[in-house]
């Protein structure tokens, strides 16, 4: 079955103005697309014809790894936000935050900064590894899967996630971005 | 101290190709902030007082900082000095090299294209010298550049396209096969004739 461009649960105008509708039309609807396409262009004839996404993550090198992985990471991204995000988690995620990282701004300032370094093009992560929230940074398409890493939340930083809206400044567009955190959403990812 | 090298040309000289938002985001804002990170990084170390040249010599050795701010730098001053609405045709020296080392324009023409497109993320893709004197196209990723000692592909950079997003985002968008065929038809083969005779 052909890979798809997952629907969103929410208007590409509504997380403005964090991001804004031409961003997201632009990375919605032609990067992630493009990489949905590229797939589908990539796996027929191939072992992973058939093959799940987290299939292609963990055993997929070059252009179908590249595409599938950019496909699974922006759908986790946009899944991620909601325009009434914002705020800090509660419940079981609140209280493992605090337990690994100290407390949330503690968190949110490790997390900030490993997207802030992240030379290059990539994602930052917050993932469960071994019963222990890390933050890591992934370099391209990279993905923590592949490290036997749970993948909680992510943040984008190739620069067509933000060069539209905040240009050269990445600081101030992963300060923003905060504020469209769908926290309920990443803790159920737990 | 390290400057920026101003642009030869005005913004709106490489229109339609390049426009002035993409390019004064691109060498006021971006290039600019390396060069401040770049001073930042080498001040009160062993590493100032050196050319960029340099420095891109021992890349190996120096901190990740050094690297990618000075490959940074050098790698932008090229881009920027090889970008022309004017004179498009290399000399008679510049293209028997490019005959000789890829066989005829056309095949150099085709890989210059074929690896800007299927380069994956950000980086540069450069025509350089080897030290035999042959030229070759190659794609380094994030700062690098032929000249380091890191460079898997090492030589003398003639011509440097930026493949990161920022170098046309703003015009292009996701479209970055648009941007390389601007590129293309920016490029300053008069200053690169000069370049490849001068090494």
């Amino acid at each position: 079955m052909a890979f798809e461009l997952p629907k969103l649960p929410y208007d590409l105008g509504a997380l403005e103005p964090v991001i804004s509708r031409q961003t997201m039309e632009f990375h919605y609807g032609k990067h992630h697309q493009a990489y949905v396409n590229n797939l589908n262009n990539l796996v027929p004839g191939t072992k992973f014809e058939n093959a799940s996404l987290e299939t292609i993550i963990m055993e997929a090198d070059g252009g179908i790894f590249n595409n599938g992985a950019q496909v699974w990471n922006h759908t986790f991204y946009f899944l991620s936000l909601s325009p009434r995000g914002g705020g800090e988690p509660s419940g079981q995620l609140a209280e493992r935050i605090k337990k690994d990282f100290g407390s949330f701004s503690a968190f949110k300032e490790t997390f900030s900064k490993s997207a802030a370094t992240l030379f290059g093009s990539g994602w930052a992560w917050l993932v469960d590894h071994n019963g222990k929230l890390e933050i890591v940074q992934e370099s391209n398409a990279g993905n923590p899967l592949r490290k036997g890493m749970k993948p909680l939340f992510t943040i984008d930083v190739w620069e067509h996630a933000y060069y539209l809206d905040y240009q050269n400044r990445r600081p101030d567009y992963i300060a923003k971005f905060f504020d469209i955190v769908n926290w309920t959403a990443v803790a159920e990812r737990l | 101290m390290f400057e920026p090298t101003p642009l030869r040309y005005t913004p709106h000289f490489l229109l339609p190709y390049l426009d002035e938002e993409t390019l004064s985001l691109h060498q006021g804002a971006y290039y600019a902030s390396c060069i401040e990170q770049l001073n930042r990084s080498v001040e009160g170390t062993f590493m100032k007082g050196m050319s960029l040249e340099e420095l891109l010599q021992q890349a190996s050795r120096l901190p990740d900082s050094v690297r990618r701010n000075a490959g940074a730098v050098y790698n932008h001053n090229l881009y920027f000095e090889m970008l022309t609405s004017g004179t498009k045709t290399p000399s008679p020296q510049l293209s028997k090299a490019i005959n000789s080392s890829f066989g005829s324009w056309e095949l150099f023409k085709r890989k210059f294209f074929s690896m800007a497109l299927s380069f994956f993320g950000s980086g540069w893709l450069f025509l350089m010298k080897e030290y035999t004197g042959k030229l070759d196209v190659c794609v380094l990723p994030g700062e690098d550049n032929p000249l380091m000692d890191v460079a898997e592909k090492r030589g003398i950079p003639l011509l440097a396209m930026d493949l990161w997003e920022h170098a046309y985002y703003p015009l292009y968008r996701h479209n970055r096969a648009a941007y390389v065929d601007a590129f293309w038809q920016l490029i300053h083969w008069h200053e690169v004739s000069k370049r490849y005779e001068m090494y």
